[in-house]
């Protein structure tokens, strides 16, 4: 539970930094998609309730970040909700593959829904985009759930050892 | 009331269709319309941000007026340390000008025990210094406000000081406006008056006399007397100049003893409408 909360914290931080991250840090305008990171922690815990009114949610504060297109990623984001907080009953939550292998799907699905709404609904434009940005991005945003995972697992040792007694290490 | 019954049922399914609504009203309004909306929402959702990044600009401005202001007190600091020197250098300076005019003068303060008398006492007034202080005959004495006269007899704790106002006092004297000289007198029919002076010299009413360090009796510098009438006698070949003295005997009360006097010496540093006190005695 220890861990899920840093992980979630973790998350929380990196999804304010998202705006700095995409605009300055991203190679090849690809990032890892922190605030869906948040978002599959939500409704992957909470259901899908729960996931598609914080999918609005984040989406509406990533669209204001950039304010190209308000509502594209609103959309995007609370389809994903529904649809994480649908299938984590259908899954093996205790899993590390599946829930990666989930993560990646949805997160392809929220970005064909993303494009195709910024593409000004062109199919055509919005497979490609699809193609160049939302594949290797889903790899990205994958590994970053791994990352939060291991540096979530990390401190919490750390900060089990700080707080265990000295007589019992 | 069916409605009311499905949203129950399916509460789930309604939140998700809400927010889908949400967001598809968000992609249907017009361009401008949500510019506008964006914008007014980005500034709510952005304003602790914004708050803190002014926070941030603000210290950092604070920060350069900090700096600013310590190198400021740093330079004053600098220049408070070199007023301070200059404030030493102006003491010592002042300390060596003392000590010239103590090289120069010595002035013994003395009181006066006694006031003269009569004629019979030749104006001799007594003063608590004598032999063990240093005081010798012919020494002159002097007030603040200009010469008294000489001393006339030492004993071993007093001395007998001769003033200005005898018979057979003169003094070398000077104008101080003209620089005509003359002969400081005093007789019980003229009072104070300078003889030797021609009739064709420089003399008006009001100008003032000073001794004139002729005869190394006295030094040059210390104040006679005022010129308070003028008078050209028939047939006489000199000036009658009249005085007011610079010292009423009736006002004298500290009187300095001139113990030592140098080739040196300047003249005695009476300013010409100089207060009492400016006179520093030196012991």
């Amino acid at each position: 539970m220890r861990e899920s909360r840093l992980q979630l914290a973790l998350l929380v931080l990196a999804a304010l930094f998202y705006p700095i991250t995409e605009r300055w840090v991203a190679p090849w305008q690809i990032t890892v998609d922190w605030p869906f990171l948040l978002l599959f922690w939500i409704a992957f815990r909470r259901g899908r309730v729960a996931g598609c009114f914080y999918g609005l949610l984040l989406g509406l504060l990533r669209d204001l970040a950039d304010f190209s297109q308000l509502g594209a990623t609103a959309l995007g984001f609370t389809i994903g909700g529904w649809l994480l907080g649908t299938l984590r009953e259908k899954v093996d939550r205790e899993s590390l593959g599946v829930r990666l292998l989930l993560l990646a799907v949805v997160y392809l699905i929220v970005q064909a829904v993303f494009l195709f709404v910024r593409a000004g609904w062109s199919p055509g434009a919005a497979v490609l985009a699809w193609l160049r940005y939302a594949l290797p991005g889903s790899v990205l945003t994958a590994a970053g759930y791994l990352a939060s995972l291991l540096i979530a697992a990390f401190l919490r040792e750390g900060l089990g050892l700080l707080r265990e007694p000295l007589d019992r290490r | 009331m069916m409605l009311t019954g499905w949203l129950r049922r399916h509460r789930d399914r309604a939140v998700f269709i809400v927010c889908l609504a949400v967001s598809l009203f968000l992609l249907t309004i017009p361009e401008t319309l949500r510019f506008t909306l964006a914008r007014a929402l980005a500034a709510a959702a952005l304003a602790p941000s914004d708050g803190a990044v002014w926070l941030g600009r603000h210290l950092e401005r604070l920060r350069g007026e900090n700096e600013e202001l310590r190198e400021r007190i740093m330079s004053l600091h600098d220049d408070l340390g070199r007023a301070e020197e200059y404030r030493k250098e102006a003491a010592r300076l002042r300390r060596l000008l003392d000590f010239r005019a103590a090289e120069s003068y010595r002035f013994l303060p003395a009181e006066l025990l006694s006031y003269p008398l009569s004629f019979r006492e030749r104006n001799l007034v007594r003063v608590d210094r004598g032999r063990r202080d240093g005081v010798r005959p012919g020494m002159p004495v002097v007030s603040p406000r200009g010469l008294i006269g000489a001393v006339h007899t030492v004993h071993p704790y007093h001395a007998e000081v001769q003033l200005l106002a005898s018979r057979n006092f003169a003094v070398s004297c000077r104008d101080m406006r003209s620089r005509v000289l003359g002969v400081f007198k005093w007789d019980p029919r003229r009072g104070f008056h300078v003889d030797r002076v021609d009739l064709g010299e420089d003399v008006q009413v009001g100008d003032r006399f000073m001794t004139s360090g002729l005869g190394d009796r006295f030094p040059e510098g210390f104040l006679l007397g005022t010129v308070t009438e003028l008078l050209r006698p028939p047939g006489a070949l000199r000036l009658e100049i009249r005085l007011a003295p610079a010292v009423p005997i009736q006002t004298l009360e500290d009187v300095f003893v001139v113990t030592r006097v140098s080739e040196a010496a300047p003249g005695f540093p009476l300013p010409t409408d100089a207060p009492a006190d400016s006179l520093e005695a030196s012991p």
